[in-house]
């Protein structure tokens, strides 16, 4: 699975690139590898079956844990 | 018109797709009040209005200008870079949201052997392909959805008037007034809030067009939109619509006219896959253009295979469930849209107004 999803990565990787290429341009190429390098990180993290961090979920909790929460305000948690 | 530029009635148009994308699928404020969630859209609507005042005058200070833009213009460049990568997560987040509201739907209701994560895959890349191509096909396409949709409401709507109950709109007045409160707010934050992705294609707008008429025209269109469903719903099932997690579509499933009028619910299912595709098109060319603002590139072009990617590995890990998803949104997602849709752009306005104020004072004493 872990293979199967990187090799999928890799054509993306290389559909991207080809049309980067004629480019040459170093901050497209600079914000691309980023990109590219976020996205693989959060694939292997997916695949091995880890908790994926996701921001909204992270900045929905925040809100949550300051006592912006409906469910606290009814009175049943 | 020149070349990139939208009309009027296009951005109304993408923003009547938007708002019929969302209401069909997020149904958060029907399982606080029921019934009476018509008389909470309304209220819903009153509670919007601040919100609308400051995105007029958001359209008045900064003409033209993007949400990114707005923000370097009113923070300066560091601080305008660190709130514009806030609204670009924020825009991510939707289109995951979205994303994932549309391939459970699939995965759900239509093809429960597929995994969800291929559906998700499938609509990405299409969205990719869409994206590509600039916003003047995904404007040009929208007046086209909205006909077809129209259509496909009209049809359904009709026939719920069949077997309609509309004594299920009564009694009213039956909850607490914190639960009124829940259900308004949640229909101005996330309904009339999330119009705060209007402001990213402003600068695509014709130089013609004002942007105030495209705010109310979306206001007003959203408002129809949210009464016409919630009473529809409720005449068709009554208190049945706090069980179920899709009320729209279990509407349109007790249908039994004729045995030839059986299964109307296909066209749903046609209209909500075709809408929530589009508002997450909208969204994924929204996060796109925001990243190469962001950083400054180009074209967004190159890097849309890669955002994509990361989009559909979000939703996979971005809700547990569709129960999950409603209790957030009922609870906790007003609050977090209300930070970001009237909060956030009010502190630009103010900021912007001060140093505006300052630069004027300057002026007057150096003369």
């Amino acid at each position: 699975m872990i293979l199967f999803a990187i090799a999928i990565f890799i054509v993306l990787v290389a559909l991207d690139f080809s049309s980067l290429r004629k480019e040459k341009d170093k901050k497209e190429l600079t914000v691309y590898w980023v990109l590219s390098a976020v996205t693989l990180v959060y694939l292997i993290v997916l695949v091995s079956g880890r908790e994926v961090f996701s921001p909204s979920e992270k900045y929905l909790e925040f809100i949550s844990k300051i006592g912006l929460n409906y469910a606290n305000w009814h009175g049943n948690g | 018109m020149s070349k990139n530029k939208i009309s009027q009635v296009q951005l109304i148009s993408i923003g009547t797709c938007y708002s019929l994308g969302l209401v069909l699928i997020a149904v958060f404020e029907s399982s606080v009040t029921t019934n009476e969630v018509w008389l909470a859209n309304m209220l819903g609507f009153v509670f919007a209005i601040p919100t609308l005042l400051v995105f007029f005058s958001l359209t008045k200070k900064f003409p033209g200008m993007d949400i990114f833009q707005m923000c370097i213009e009113a923070f300066g460049t560091f601080i305008g870079k660190i709130i514009s990568a806030i609204y670009l997560l924020y825009f991510l987040s939707v289109c995951s949201f979205s994303l994932f509201n549309a391939s459970h739907f699939l995965f759900y209701y239509i093809m429960p052997d597929t995994p969800q994560i291929a559906l998700s895959a499938f609509m990405m890349i299409t969205c990719v392909y869409c994206v590509r191509k600039g916003v003047l096909p995904i404007a040009r396409v929208s007046i086209l959805f909205l006909i077809v949709c129209f259509l496909g409401i009209g049809i359904n709507t009709a026939l719920t008037l069949i077997h309609a109950h509309f004594e299920n709109l009564l009694p009213i007045g039956q909850h607490t007034l914190l639960k009124y409160v829940q259900s308004a707010h949640i229909t101005s934050a996330i309904s009339y809030g999330e119009m705060i992705f209007l402001f990213m294609l402003m600068p695509n707008l014709s130089e013609k067009a004002n942007p105030r008429k495209v705010i109310i025209w979306n206001a007003l269109n959203c408002f129809l939109i949210l009464l016409l469903f919630s009473v529809r719903e409720i005449v068709s099932l009554g208190p049945l619509m706090s069980y179920t997690t899709l009320p729209p579509y279990e509407g349109i499933r007790v249908i039994e006219g004729t045995n030839l009028l059986s299964r109307t619910e296909s066209i749903f299912a046609l209209l909500l896959v075709t809408l929530t595709f589009y508002k997450t098109t909208i969204l994924f060319y929204i996060s796109c253009k925001g990243t190469s603002d962001l950083f400054g590139t180009k074209t967004y072009r190159h890097y849309t295979l890669m955002l994509g990617a990361l989009v559909v590995i979000l939703t996979e890990k971005i809700s547990r469930s569709p129960i999950d998803h409603i209790f957030e949104g009922t609870n906790v997602f007003p609050f977090g849209w209300t930070m970001l849709s009237l909060i956030l752009p009010l502190i630009i306005v103010v900021t912007f107004s001060i140093k505006s104020a300052i630069k004027r004072k300057k002026g007057r004493l150096s003369v």
